[in-house]
């Protein structure tokens, strides 16, 4: 494609920052960007505009979920006096002590299983609670190929959970999910799924994101060609055609079209 | 006749001290208060240093978390709009920090993380405001299509062919439609927001 004017490329500079120019277009847009100030600043207003747009627009879906996660992350108690909580401390303390000595005196486990407490789905990332129906969607095994429903949990194989979003838009692929636009929480249980020595994956255009167990979430931009991956629990590796990374507990994993994949760890 | 303490008062007409306060206290509803008061600024200030939208709503909800974290310990921050902001600069800082290794090269100087002072994270808080308040205005001025048109690109996430087709509408149409909104908001907004 021949050079554009600043003209012709003011006529295009916001729909090229909403990622709906054709390539050969878009990579006409970016050469002469580069060399001509004042359309940079065009286009750098027009993605200002974008940005608050999205944060305009997707300002209920957000808020619900700020407010699910301080319902859930912040809703200790303001602190109690020392003196008070004490009890309690003790009592936990003794009650393992008991158990502890229990344990030393038969030579053998207790009778009472130890069963880790179930982890709460994280609400952050989840639409608005429809518990009747999520758990209803929980329940039925989506074909092998099959369109992800927004706003759901599914269970793609037994040990696998899925939460999509409303802007959720993928297919199933067997176990595997192919994501085209929005996000899932993904938890794996440890041994899980039909064929567990096999990592879960979550392909998308710009990488593929796999586990074996733990909590991940993902999160993809068609108009960026980005996908974002917080790793909750357990290990998350994501994979480009140019590299790929890995990351634990608390990272953030991310790519982009083009770019190795980089991570926060 | 007796004066309404700050606990009965309707929460929409109580400050911002007097609901941080209560947010302290555990009432949850007073702080749900304050994020719907702060949640867009927060997310316009987040987003002019990060320019990744995706990026906005995860240090936006750690923000708050924090916030409503540090009340709970018993902080009665005398601002909270611009203590609210300094939180938020200071969640930007640390994600700087920690993408640094992997993205930039080490000769870069660092990131600024001192907490601008107070005055200019009001004035930025005003700056959001005013920002945000021409972007509602030049929305609600558009009629109702156009709106169609935005909530379907922005909230939905669809590209262009997904609107025209589930539309029915030409796809040459409806960029066209989206170019002339983005070019007439961006006159609406103009110029506030720049880097000063």
């Amino acid at each position: 494609m021949n050079a554009l004017t600043c003209r012709e490329v003011a006529a295009e500079i916001d729909l090229d920052a909403a990622g709906e120019c054709d390539p050969a277009l878009h990579a006409a847009i970016q050469r002469h960007l580069a060399s001509c100030p004042d359309c940079a600043r065009l286009h750098q207003e027009a993605q200002q505009l974008l940005g608050l747009l999205d944060l305009q627009f997707q300002e209920p879906d957000r808020l619900r979920r700020l407010h699910a996660r301080l319902d859930t992350e912040g809703s200790s108690r303001p602190p109690r006096p020392w003196l008070l909580r004490f009890p309690r401390q003790a009592a936990a303390l003794a009650a393992l002590l008991l158990l502890m000595i229990g344990l030393n005196l038969t030579g053998r486990p207790g009778p009472v299983a130890v069963v880790p407490p179930e982890p709460q789905p994280q609400r952050d990332v989840m639409p608005a609670p429809q518990e009747a129906m999520a758990m209803k969607a929980a329940r039925s095994i989506p074909e092998a190929v099959a369109a992800l429903p927004p706003g759901k949990e599914v269970q793609p194989a037994r040990g696998i959970r899925v939460w999509t979003t409303r802007s959720t838009q993928g297919t199933f692929f067997g176990r595997n999910i192919d994501l085209a636009a929005g996000e899932l929480w993904v938890r794996l249980e440890r041994g899980g799924g039909e064929q567990p020595e096999r990592p879960f994956e979550v392909r998308t255009a710009a990488g593929v994101v796999m586990a074996a167990e733990g909590e991940f979430f993902v999160g993809l931009r068609p108009a960026a060609k980005t996908v974002y991956v917080k790793v909750s629990s357990g290990s998350v590796r994501l994979s480009s055609p140019l590299g790929s990374v890995e990351g634990q507990s608390g990272a953030v994993l991310w790519v982009q079209e083009h770019q190795p994949p980089a991570h926060t760890q | 006749m007796t004066t309404a303490t700050p606990h009965e008062r309707p929460l929409q007409s109580c400050t911002d001290a007097d609901l941080a306060a209560r947010a302290g206290r555990g009432e949850r509803a007073a702080f749900h208060e304050l994020t719907l008061r702060y949640y867009r600024p927060v997310c316009g200030f987040l987003f002019k240093r990060l320019g990744q939208p995706d990026l906005v709503e995860d240090l936006a909800q750690e923000t708050f978390l924090e916030a409503l974290q540090t009340l709970h310990r018993g902080q009665r921050p005398a601002q909270f709009s611009s203590w609210l902001f300094g939180i938020a600069h200071n969640r930007c800082g640390k994600w700087f920090r920690r993408k640094r290794p992997a993205l930039f090269p080490g000769t870069e100087p660092p990131e600024q993380t001192a907490v601008p002072s107070e005055v200019a994270l009001r004035e930025e808080l005003e700056e959001q405001q005013l920002l945000l308040e021409r972007l509602e205005a030049g929305l609600t001025d558009l009629p109702e299509e156009t709106r169609t048109l935005l909530e379907m690109k922005h909230r939905q996430g669809k590209t262009c062919e997904e609107i025209a087709r589930e539309l029915g509408r030409p796809v040459g149409t409806v960029k066209s439609q989206l170019a002339r909104t983005y070019k007439s908001l961006r006159a609406r907004l103009g110029g506030c927001g720049e880097e000063s």
